[in-house]
């Protein structure tokens, strides 16, 4: 995968807060899209790419809160953080709740800022890798047939070739064969690879 | 004719017995002489008797006892005269004549004083002079044998006269009887005398009865006499009828005065009666209006007075008073009153009106009202004084309450005439103006009030009055006095007209109201307080609108500079960026400022203002404050606001207060709509009546009908943490701005509170 430039996204409905933190996080190289209103920023985001929006919490129309609502709903994997005007504590609670990253008060210290965005871009980043590897992971695994996924199973329970043939009835040696098409298939070099593979796509070892 | 057999024969040789023997055998012829006489003497004896007893009844009327002597010595002369004219021998003739001198001297005598006691005229050296020399002529009759005017008597003839047989003296005269004419000239001038003066004094009956009559008898008879004496004409001499003649007049002019008295005597006892019966119907018309009426008569010092006049002073209903005991009646305190009174009643020739006190035996006291006229006599002096008097204890104890109440009245109560000078005034004026009263009397009200010296009307004091004392009741300005050291203090005042016996008053009563006045202030101090602190409840319930207000421009202005400080940083620094920054950094800056500075107006606890205000500005101001509270509560809210410049005059931290307080509690009662559903709307509009109403309309839980009313008052809340003073405050405000505050439910859901306020007047 290429490196994107991770995308920062802003929420809040006062023009010149919008400005001032748009203009911070450029200074430091970051790059901004600014939104004063909640539904435009739900049309535009895009969350397949590394990014974090930071939004306000109190806003007319859509509240902050109502709109990490939403994004959950529509299943947004963008990481969220909360800037707020007033920090209340059982606003700040529902908000983490809810899967926010941080909740920082206004005033914002600009570090303080880039840090919390650092963080939440990493763990973007960090997601992102993870589903795409899994998604890879997934290809790899339609490509065997079904034969071969039984035996799979076998293999990752740490069974014996012998044992699986008997297991399976088929003879030892088409063990063999299967073992050594489906490590090609799943491009794993080690038994252990294999066992972490299945264990990340979900598939269960077989019963001793 | 038996009857003349009853006529006295005296044992004297007066009569002669021989003639009337003579007279009887002369066959019934009456002797019409000696009747005639007879009867005249009778007549004249019984007049005697008659004013003689007058006398005796009334011995202060001498005329009628020299009358009488008048009367007797007539009754003499006419006896006397009888027995010369019946005389028949020389000796006979002789010895009347001289007896009858006497009478004629009683005659004269009793004439002269006679004339002078009861006419008061004749000259009484020409009466003595008459009287001496009769009695002289008395005196020289006394040896003589045939009396002074005889020298000699030879014989007597007898001449019948009505047939009765009469004597002429024949003989020598004597020349001394010229003497006797002499008196008689004499007396005939003191009666012409005494005729003229009562003639000119007017009286002339009397003249003409009394002495004119005497004076032309005399003449007459005297004539006639001398006739008869020288033989020229027959006896008798009409002396005796002609002087009963005189005597009957002075007789009717007597009686005249003796009818008279008696008329008199009956008119005075029927006056005297009627006196006595207006005394009596004046002693119970007094007893009645328990007036006692007196006369004092200054001539004879002496009062007289009804029985309820005495009674009223404590005199006896015998005594006597005079004008000591009377004085002695009085209190001695109010004697110089009294004095004075009198004396001023002289000088101004006035009434007599003195009010005093009079101290009664039993030790009592009254006090009496006297009122009294004086009466002059001819010459212009004071001879009586008529009054009244009248008890007035029960008005001098109620004029004496009046004054105790208006003493104690914890008020100053002047009374002022209608020019403006102060009259009488209590002990509660003389403390408020630190002035004694007698300072105060005479001043002008002005003096101590300064504020009645403004006005158009310098003339019509009392009008001036009433329309301060009015106006500074409406509060539409402050009264202050002025005490002696000039130091101002503010008052109430009222009027009020009062009638008096000395005439119409205006009764100033005046409050001192400093304390009042203090008190107003404290009191609106402490609703100040009471607003301010009911303020900063409330804004301390928005803190979070409040953080955020600030914290926006706060944020704006930490990221732009940290912004600045990178690009800074740079080698190539965009200086267009750094600029714009700065800018930004400068208006978020302001725009802090002006939170703040709202803040602190809506914090402060300052003077209330008023001045014209935008109700739609005010409430602009007042949400862009809660705009974030609202967004919190999820709120929206709708605005259906006039287009024009809605003016009302008030003070703008109050009433963005109350707007404050309206907005905040639409939103709690909404807290339970679902989110949707939390609409806020706020409408303003002008009225007919030149006022501003003003709703805020909640779609929330809405009011029980039966609290519609006591939501605005303090401590009703229906919030758990509640003092629920907001509303309480916010109606107090409305009712200093003159306005109106109330709820009504909606048809649907939900709440409306109702702000009317007056617009503003275009006058300052």
């Amino acid at each position: 995968m290429k490196n994107p430039t991770p995308m920062v996204y802003l929420v809040d409905d006062e023009q010149p807060v919008l400005r001032a933190l748009s203009r911070l996080l450029r200074s430091k190289g970051r790059e901004v899209m600014a939104f004063e209103s909640a539904a435009e920023f739900i049309q535009t985001h895009r969350d397949d790419k590394p990014g974090c929006a930071v939004i306000d919490l109190a806003m007319p129309e859509l509240t902050g809160l109502q709109l990490q609502e939403r994004l959950s709903d529509l299943g947004s994997s963008l990481p969220v953080i909360f800037l707020t005007g007033n920090g209340d504590i059982p606003s700040s609670v529902k908000a983490m709740k809810g899967g926010a990253i941080d909740f920082l008060t206004k005033p914002v210290d600009g570090d303080l800022l880039i840090q919390a965005i650092d963080r939440a871009i990493e763990a973007h980043t960090l997601m992102l890798i993870s589903v795409a590897e899994t998604a890879a992971l997934e290809r790899c695994l339609s490509t065997l047939t079904p034969r071969e996924r039984e035996v799979l199973e076998h293999v990752v329970a740490g069974k014996m070739n012998k044992q699986i043939a008997a297991d399976l009835g088929i003879v030892e040696k088409t063990i063999k064969v299967h073992r050594s098409r489906i490590m090609e298939k799943m491009q794993a070099d080690s038994l252990a690879e294999l066992v972490r593979m299945t264990q990340k796509i979900g598939i269960e070892p077989a019963r001793p | 004719m038996r009857t003349f057999g009853l006529i006295p024969r005296p044992v004297s040789g007066v009569w002669s017995a021989s003639i009337h023997k003579d007279f009887y055998d002369s066959g019934r012829q009456m002797p019409v002489i000696t009747i005639l006489w007879s009867m005249i003497a009778a007549a004249s004896l019984t007049m005697m008797l008659v004013h003689f007893i007058v006398w005796l009844r009334r011995r202060d009327r001498y005329a009628h006892l020299s009358f009488a002597f008048v009367a007797l010595s007539v009754t003499g002369v006419t006896l006397c005269a009888l027995g010369y004219e019946t005389a028949s021998t020389p000796a006979e003739y002789g010895r009347a004549m001289w007896m009858i001198e006497f009478a004629i001297f009683a005659y004269f005598v009793s004439v002269v004083v006679f004339v002078r006691t009861y006419l008061k005229a004749g000259p009484i050296w020409l009466g003595g002079i008459v009287v001496v020399l009769r009695l002289l002529f008395l005196v020289m009759n006394l040896p003589t044998e045939f009396s002074i005017n005889y020298a000699s008597i030879d014989s007597i003839e007898q001449v019948v006269v009505l047939g009765e047989p009469l004597a002429r003296p024949v003989g020598t005269l004597s020349p001394w009887r010229h003497f006797g004419e002499l008196s008689e000239v004499g007396l005939f001038l003191y009666l012409v005398l005494a005729t003229v003066v009562v003639w000119r004094r007017g009286e002339k009956r009397k003249a003409i009865l009394i002495s004119a009559s005497n004076a032309a008898v005399m003449l007459l008879a005297a004539g006639h006499a001398a006739l008869v004496f020288h033989g020229l004409l027959p006896p008798p001499m009409m002396v005796a009828p002609s002087i009963l003649f005189v005597v009957m007049a002075m007789s009717y002019d007597l009686s005249s005065e003796v009818l008279h008295a008696a008329e008199l005597t009956e008119t005075v006892q029927a006056r005297e009666s009627q006196l006595r019966e207006s005394e009596k119907r004046m002693d119970l018309a007094g007893q009645a209006a328990e007036l006692g009426h007196w006369v004092w008569d200054m001539r004879a010092d002496e009062i007289w007075a009804t029985q309820k006049g005495r009674s009223l002073y404590g005199i006896g209903p015998d005594e006597r008073v005079t004008f000591e005991r009377f004085i002695q009646t009085i209190h001695p305190e109010d004697r110089d009153a009294v004095h004075r009174g009198i004396n001023d009643s002289l000088m101004n020739k006035d009434d007599f009106n003195v009010e005093y006190r009079v101290v009664l035996p039993d030790s009592g006291t009254r006090w009496v009202l006297a009122r009294g006229r004086f009466e002059y006599d001819e010459a212009g002096q004071p001879a009586r004084m008529l009054g009244v008097s009248l008890d007035i204890t029960h008005r001098r104890i109620a004029e004496e309450r009046a004054l105790q109440i208006v003493e104690a009245s914890p008020n100053a109560i002047m009374l002022i005439d209608f020019n403006g000078s102060i009259g009488h005034v209590n002990s509660k004026a003389e403390r408020m103006f630190d002035r004694p009263r007698q300072q105060m009397q005479g001043l002008s009200l002005d003096t101590l009030i300064p504020d009645l010296r403004i006005g158009a009307d310098q003339h019509d004091f009392a009008g001036r009055l009433n329309e301060v004392s009015i106006r500074a009741a409406r509060r539409e300005y402050d009264l202050n006095a002025c005490r002696s050291d000039g130091q101002s203090f503010p008052i109430e005042i009222s009027v009020s007209p009062v009638q008096t016996p000395d005439g119409a008053f205006m009764l100033v009563s005046v409050i001192d109201i400093t304390e009042r006045k203090q008190a107003e202030l404290e009191s609106a101090r402490q609703r100040n307080e009471l607003a301010h602190l009911s303020r900063v409840t409330m804004l301390g319930e928005l803190s979070g609108s409040l953080a955020h207000e600030l914290n926006q421009p706060l944020a704006s202005i930490l990221s732009n500079a940290q912004a600045a400080q990178q690009f800074l940083a740079k080698d190539q620094a965009d200086l267009d960026e750094v600029r714009e920054i700065l800018q930004d950094i400068v208006d978020e800056d302001k725009r802090a400022g002006e939170v703040i500075r709202r803040l602190r107006l809506l914090l402060k606890k300052g003077e209330i203002l008023k001045e014209p205000l935008d109700i739609n500005e005010t409430l602009h101001d007042v949400l862009r404050l809660v705009r974030s509270d609202l967004i919190n509560h999820g709120v929206h809210v709708q605005l259906q606001l006039t287009s024009e410049r809605l003016e009302v005059a008030g003070d703008p931290v109050q009433l963005q207060q109350i707007l404050l307080n309206l907005v905040m509690n639409a939103c709690d009662a909404m807290a339970q709509t679902p989110t949707g559903q939390r609409l806020l709307l706020i409408t303003t509009e002008r009225t007919d009546q030149q006022a501003v109403h003003l709703c805020v309309t909640d779609h929330g839980c809405g009011i029980p009908e039966n609290q519609l009313r006591s939501i605005f008052e303090p401590f009703v809340t229906s919030k758990p943490e509640g003092m629920g003073l907001g509303l309480a405050v916010c109606q107090t405000i409305v009712k200093m701005h003159d306005g109106k505050l109330w709820a009504t439910n909606n048809h649907g859901p939900g709440a409306t509170f109702h702000l009317l306020l007056p617009a503003a007047s275009k006058t300052p």
